[in-house]
């Protein structure tokens, strides 16, 4: 067990430090999510009152555009430069490298997207409170996201058609999370309550970060040969 | 079962068997669907309520069904490709998807067409509809996926295990949606909320929904077999039947 933790926190750091080292890719999902903020006021019009309304589901599909632009490269510099091949032929079990290289992704390019979403409470005039609640959901649509991408970016690691094949793998498998999480929001703007959808969410994410793992694991393995 | 099972992991036996299933077959889905649909478009008594356009049923439901259960042994196949990493499984998941991806996209045009005069619109986002176009996205996946590798072998290998999550992922997608309709909009129009159907009406449905299910299998034996002898065609034995 021990051991386990001490590869964790090696995987991470070594996964963090690449990122420090390359801010240029870790940067470009935040940006691309803040331009398309400043799309939707700009095609819908600057009226307050539908704007408040669209916020959230803005929130939602943004998240999930943005981390389009990151997934394809979850393990293919990896799978490059040979790197890959030696954790899977190393005494490591590889979808607990799998699961470590979600959570480094999801600290790395998740959570950043989901502070900055509070950019909707300016941007779109979304109350504050609305916007804690979806926060919670983006937390873990998010951790969904990027199990359920891991996967689907695992899959696609030896083909160079990547990004446009994972998303139409991603987008339909997601459209669970996109319904309880648009119940959450909706729940709330009512202000009823809203934890039955937020945990079966919940469920969901725990669910595939428990099944991912050993799909993606398998995905790599053939991709390696 | 194996000893009977064990010639077929050969190629050219699972080639002489499809083969022998899509000659026998094909004629019989071709008859069953003619007479079904000429029995179900001419003879079938019409719906006091719908009148005449109730006629579509005899195409869309089998097609609605079947491209469900296209789904599921498709998932099957992939399950049996990975686990017994059998080349014959690969082949029958790519010969399934593009048949499952039509039936899927017949069941919503055909719906489409009797949803216009029925329900005033081609379309709502009504639970079985939404996860019947999300069914179609996931066969595409399939089929993209496997496009999408120089190496044809590990492509297969790749679209089997899409296959295996999308069999799992189907029961949960159909599920949130139902919810999220009726969480959204009370009772909209459901489809199969009619009264039992008279006896006349139902046996051509029956025989189409059989027919339909003949025809998958015949298309299925006869891509099986191209792929089979386009990923075998170094073999002796398949220039043996090519020439």
């Amino acid at each position: 067990m021990a051991n386990l933790v001490n590869y964790y926190i090696q995987f991470i750091k070594r996964d963090l430090q690449l990122a420090v080292r390359q801010k240029h890719e870790f940067v470009l999902p935040l940006l691309f999510f803040v331009l398309i903020l400043i799309l939707f006021p700009v095609t819908v019009g600057p009226e307050s009152g539908l704007l408040a309304r669209l916020a959230p589901a803005v929130g939602w599909i943004n998240l999930i555009l943005s981390l389009l632009i990151a997934l394809p490269r979850m393990f293919s510099e990896d799978y490059e430069n040979g790197w890959l091949e030696q954790v899977f032929l190393a005494a490591v079990s590889p979808s607990f490298f799998i699961l470590t290289r979600i959570l480094s992704f999801w600290l790395l390019y998740c959570l950043p997207l989901v502070i900055c979403s509070v950019l909707l409470v300016p941007f779109m005039s979304l109350p504050f409170d609305i916007w804690w609640v979806l926060a919670q959901t983006l937390f873990l649509g998010s951790l969904l996201v990027a199990a359920l991408g891991s996967v689907a970016s695992a899959l696609l690691v030896a083909s160079r058609k990547g990004s446009g094949v994972l998303a139409l793998l991603l987008l339909p498998m997601l459209i669970p999370a996109l319904i309880f999480g648009s119940a959450v929001i909706e729940a709330a703007q009512q202000s009823l309550p809203y934890l039955s959808p937020m945990l079966l969410l919940a469920a969901l994410a725990v669910f595939c970060l428990t099944i991912a793992p050993v799909a993606a694991a398998q995905a790599i393995k053939i991709n390696l040969g | 079962m194996f000893k009977w099972l064990h010639p077929y992991a050969k190629p050219e036996r699972a080639y002489a068997l499809a083969n022998r299933l899509y000659l026998w077959l094909w004629p019989l889905a071709l008859i069953g669907l003619f007479t079904g649909s000429l029995w179900g478009l001419m003879f079938a008594p019409s719906d006091y309520q719908q009148s005449d356009s109730f006629r579509i049923m005899y195409i869309h439901v089998p097609a609605a069904i079947w491209s469900m259960g296209i789904y599921m042994s498709m998932g099957i196949a992939g399950i049996c490709a990975l686990v017994w990493q059998m080349r014959s499984f690969e082949l029958s998941v790519l010969a399934m998807a593009p048949i499952g991806a039509v039936f899927t996209a017949i069941a919503l045009f055909t719906g489409s067409f009797w949803g216009k005069p029925m329900w005033g619109t081609w379309w709502v986002w009504d639970a079985r509809l939404t996860s019947e176009l999300i069914l179609l996205f996931l066969y595409l996946g399939v089929f993209a996926l496997f496009y999408s590798f120089d190496d044809k072998r590990a492509g297969a290998k790749a679209a089997c295990i899409l296959a295996i999550i999308g069999m799992i992922n189907v029961p949960i997608i159909h599920y949130s949606v139902e919810w999220w309709n009726s969480l959204h909009q009370g009772a909209s129009i459901t489809k199969f909320d009619k009264p039992s159907i008279a006896k006349e009406m139902l046996w051509p449905l029956l025989i189409n929904i059989f027919s339909c299910l003949l025809l998958f299998i015949a298309l299925t034996c006869y891509r099986f077999a191209t792929e089979l002898l386009a990923s075998e065609s170094h073999r002796k034995w398949v220039t043996k039947i090519i020439q």
